[in-house]
């Protein structure tokens, strides 16, 4: 019933869950209190959450082989995972697009010592 | 189609056409942007590298569009290797995602840090690391 090729199976996913996670742990202590940093922690979390949905079905296939409660149960986390990752997606894109700064090409980025910290920038 | 019928074959293709445009949508975004900071250029590999991954996420619904059937043995070798550049894909664009949303933020002052820059000397200086 154990069998190694489901361990290989699930290091893809673990590859980019740790992923996920270091990007929401690194949003969530970066010092930038803008809008993207929500975006960026509810995408991260999002998709670190249907990573670990879509690493269920080999943990349960696993432990307790393939019976037909468990592949009814298969089909559920499929469209779970589905959903958690086509709202993480939208969330990530709109994080790596929003609170960017709108410079023309060409021009060099301003170090601005006014202290007005912490303003988020329209994107 | 051997037990494999046309409309759930073609169902199948639907969220990984979903997650395609997404991506594709994005890197489109990031490429019009006007800021042309060097989160840009992470944003806009890390969209294409997840929108190709995603792409070659249906080869296996392709295979038997194509064949008729899932009988691939003689295949078998080149799909190891896609499977490989599948997974390389993914996590390279991940890793490009998640980087491009970081870099390029306000630092604790709230000044965005040029590219090239370090870190701030106490004398309120900017130290370029080249």
């Amino acid at each position: 019933m154990f069998s190694m090729s489901y361990v290989f199976s699930l290091v893809p996913s673990v590859l980019v869950l740790l992923l996920w996670v270091a990007g929401l742990v690194a949003s969530a202590v970066h010092p930038d209190r803008g809008r993207w940093r929500a975006l960026a922690m509810g995408g991260f979390g999002t998709l670190a959450a249907a990573s670990v949905v879509g690493m269920l079905p080999n943990i349960i296939l696993m432990t307790s082989g393939y019976r037909p409660p468990v592949h009814a149960l298969l089909a559920d986390f499929g469209i779970v995972g589905l959903i958690l990752s086509l709202i993480g997606t939208g969330l990530v894109i709109a994080a790596v697009l929003t609170g960017r700064p709108g410079r023309p090409a060409g021009t060099t980025d301003t170090i601005d010592r006014s202290g007005t910290a912490g303003t988020d920038t329209p994107g | 189609m051997n037990g494999y019928p046309l409309p759930q074959l073609l169902l199948g293709f639907l969220p990984s056409i979903g997650f395609l445009l997404l991506w594709l949508v994005g890197g489109l975004l990031a490429w019009r942007h006007r800021d042309r900071g060097p989160w840009r250029g992470l944003a806009i590999s890390g969209f294409l590298c997840l929108a190709a991954w995603v792409a070659l996420e249906t080869y296996p619904s392709v295979i038997v569009l194509a064949t008729g059937s899932g009988n691939v043995s003689s295949l078998m070798p080149l799909l190891d290797v896609v499977d490989f550049i599948r997974l390389a894909l993914r996590v390279v664009g991940t890793a490009l995602v998640v980087a491009a949303v970081l870099i390029g933020r306000r630092d604790s002052r709230g000044n965005v840090v040029p590219a090239g820059v370090d870190r701030e000397t106490p004398n309120g200086g900017i130290e370029c690391s080249r």
